[in-house]
C-alpha cells in the first residue's frame, strides 16, 4: 500500500501554486469580496456608502474643478465623491449594499500588494 | 518554592497565533509542581469601541473578537440586539445560521486537531487534517465569499442566501469529505504516537471541571453533560437530530475523540439543514433606536460564548459584555498541567482549544545560581517530540 501511495505522489502535481505569480487552478468563488470598482460617471455622491462603513475607511473628497466641469446632466448636484482607503479596508461589502445606484462594486481582484500607498486607494 | 523547584514563564509573546497568555510554571525537576496563568496581553478595548459605533458597525467589530470562532461572536452578537429589538427573524436565515455555525465548528474542531498532532510531532497527521479542514473552507468561501470573518449576518437576519447551485456543491463536498473524515477517525483510534503522548495526559476531573467552570468540549470531555444546542436550543436547533458526545476520562485522549465525534453530528446536523431548509425572506429589516437589555448565549466551537448588550434610547450600545469560552477554560488547563513534565505542557494547553499562543518563548531561571535560560517555542516543541520518540521506543 505505501508503495502504491509513493507512486502516486511522485506523479501528482502540487496542491499549492506560485500565488501571486501564478493564478491558474485558483477558483475564486462567485461571492468573493475583493477589490472595489467605483464608477464616479453614476456616482451621485449620497455618502451612504461612508456613513455605513463600519471600518471608517470611506473619506467623501470634494471634487476638483476639473471634475466638476466634467460631470454629466444626470448627476449635477454632485459635490464630492468617495475615496476607499484599501489598506484599511475589511471586505465586509456593506458599501456595495447600501449604494443606491449600484455604482460601487467589489469585484474578485484579488492581487494587490504594491509599495505605494496612493495606489491602494480607489476612488 | 523550595530550593529544589525553579519557576519559569510560558510566554506572551507569540508570533503565529492568537491570544498570547503567560503560564509561570513553578517545576521539580522535570515535573510541574504548580502553575499560574496570566491573560490580559491582548487587550483591545472592543467593548469600549463597540460603544462608540451604532449596532450594525458592531456587528462587524465582533466578528473580529476571534478569528476561529468569528461567526459565534458575530450571530451571538446579532442575537442579542435582536432580543432587544423584539425582531422575529426569518426561519430561512435561522436555518441558514445553523448550517454557517455547524461548517464553523468542523473547521475549528479540524484545525485544533492539526495544532495538538503537531504539538507531539505527529506532522503528517497535522497536514492530513489541514487538508481536509481546506474543503470546508472552501464551502464557507463559497457561501459566503470568505474564508473566516464571513460576514454572513445582519441584524434580523443572514446576508447571504443559499442558492440550488451551492446546496448542490455543499451535499457534494460533504459527501467527499465523509469517508475523509472516517480516516481521521481510524488514525485518532489506531495511532499508537496519539494515544502513548495523549492517554492519561492532563486529567480533569468532574469536581475540578465544575470548580473551574470549564465550558464546551473541555467540560464534556470531563462528563458534565451540557450542551447549549440541545439543553437551551436557539436558532432552530430543537427541530433537528443530534447526539451530544460526553467521555468521563478528562485527559487530551478523551478531548480528541470526543471532537472527532463532534464533528460527525456537525455533519448529520449540516446535511438535515440542507434536507430541511424553508424558502422565504432571509431578514427582516431592523431600524431604529432601541431600549432595553440582553443576553445571548450560544455553543461556539470552544465552548459557551455569552454577550451582554444594553441600549438606551440610542443606536451605539450603552454596554457591551463579552466572555469567550476560552476565558473559561484556560484555569482548568493549569490545574492540569500539574503532576505533568515539561513536555507535557504544550500538549495540555493545546488540548482545551485555547486560541493558542503560549510556546513561544520559555525562561528556564536558577534562582539559586542566577542564570537563566530561554527556551523558544522550537525548544520546546523540540522536547516535545524528543518525548514522543522516547515513549515510541
Amino acid at each position: 500500500m505505501l508503495i502504491v501511495e509513493l507512486i502516486k505522489n511522485l506523479f501528482r502535481k502540487p496542491e499549492t501554486v506560485r500565488y501571486p505569480y501564478e493564478t491558474k487552478g485558483l477558483n475564486f468563488p462567485e461571492r468573493l469580496r475583493a477589490m472595489h470598482v467605483i464608477d464616479q460617471d453614476s456616482c451621485i455622491g449620497c455618502s451612504k456608502c461612508a456613513r455605513a462603513c463600519p471600518a471608517f475607511v470611506i473619506q467623501m473628497v470634494p471634487l476638483t474643478e476639473e471634475e466638476l466641469a466634467k460631470r454629466n446632466e444626470k448627476i449635477k448636484r454632485k459635490r464630492v465623491k468617495p475615496v476607499i482607503d484599501l489598506t484599511a479596508c475589511i471586505f465586509c461589502g456593506v458599501c456595495e449594499e447600501v449604494c443606491p445606484t449600484d455604482c460601487l462594486n467589489l469585484t474578485n481582484q484579488l492581487v494587490m500588494p504594491s509599495g505605494r500607498k496612493e495606489e491602494l486607494e480607489v476612488g | 518554592m523550595n530550593e529544589e523547584q525553579t519557576s519559569f514563564n510560558i510566554g506572551p509573546q507569540h508570533p503565529a497565533l492568537k491570544e498570547p497568555e503567560t503560564f509561570r510554571v513553578i517545576v521539580e525537576g522535570e515535573r510541574v509542581v504548580k502553575a499560574e496563568a496570566i491573560l490580559g496581553h491582548t487587550h483591545r478595548g472592543i467593548e469600549k469601541m463597540a460603544e462608540s459605533r451604532d449596532y450594525n458597525k458592531t456587528l462587524y467589530l465582533a466578528e473580529r473578537i476571534c478569528g476561529i470562532c468569528s461567526f459565534a461572536h458575530n450571530a451571538n452578537f446579532a442575537r442579542a440586539v435582536e432580543f432587544v429589538a423584539d425582531v422575529k427573524v426569518p426561519k430561512r436565515a435561522e436555518f441558514l445560521r445553523v448550517l454557517v455555525a455547524e461548517l464553523e465548528r468542523l473547521h475549528s474542531h479540524l484545525l485544533w486537531l492539526g495544532v495538538l498532532a503537531h504539538e507531539i510531532g505527529f506532522d503528517t497527521f497535522y497536514i492530513l487534517v489541514w487538508n481536509d479542514r481546506e474543503t470546508i473552507m472552501d464551502l464557507l468561501e463559497t457561501l459566503t465569499g470568505n474564508r473566516v470573518n464571513y460576514g454572513m449576518n445582519r441584524i434580523g437576519g443572514v446576508r447571504f442566501d443559499l442558492n440550488d447551485e451551492i446546496k448542490k456543491i455543499m451535499r457534494d463536498k460533504i459527501e467527499e469529505f465523509k469517508p475523509r473524515l472516517e480516516k481521521i477517525r481510524d488514525v485518532v483510534l489506531n495511532s499508537k504516537t496519539i494515544i502513548a503522548r495523549t492517554n492519561g495526559v492532563g486529567r480533569i476531573s468532574k469536581d475540578l471541571a465544575r470548580k473551574t467552570c470549564v465550558t464546551g468540549p473541555t467540560a464534556r470531555s470531563s462528563g458534565i453533560d451540557w450542551d447549549l444546542r440541545r439543553d437551551e436550543p436557539y436558532f432552530i436547533y430543537e427541530q433537528l437530530d443530534f447526539n451530544v458526545p460526553i467521555s468521563d476520562r478528562g485527559d487530551v485522549y478523551s478531548k480528541i475523540i470526543l471532537r472527532v465525534k463532534e464533528l460527525f453530528e456537525s455533519i448529520k446536523i449540516i446535511e438535515q439543514v440542507l434536507d430541511l431548509i424553508p424558502s422565504g425572506k432571509i431578514f427582516q429589516d431592523v431600524r431604529g433606536r432601541f431600549e432595553g437589555k440582553a443576553v445571548s448565549r450560544i455553543e461556539a466551537p470552544r465552548g459557551e460564548n455569552f454577550h451582554y448588550v444594553e441600549f438606551r434610547k440610542s443606536k451605539n450600545p450603552y454596554r457591551l459584555k463579552v466572555r469567550a469560552p476560552t476565558y473559561a477554560n484556560v484555569v482548568s488547563s493549569v490545574e492540569a498541567l500539574v503532576g505533568h513534565h515539561i513536555a507535557d505542557i504544550p500538549v495540555i494547553v493545546a488540548a482545551n482549544d485555547p486560541c493558542f499562543s503560549c510556546t513561544d518563548r520559555t525562561l528556564i531561571i536558577d534562582r539559586d545560581k542566577g542564570r537563566y535560560q530561554i527556551m523558544s517555542a522550537r525548544d520546546l516543541r523540540k522536547l516535545s517530540v524528543e518525548t514522543t520518540k522516547e515513549v515510541m521506543q
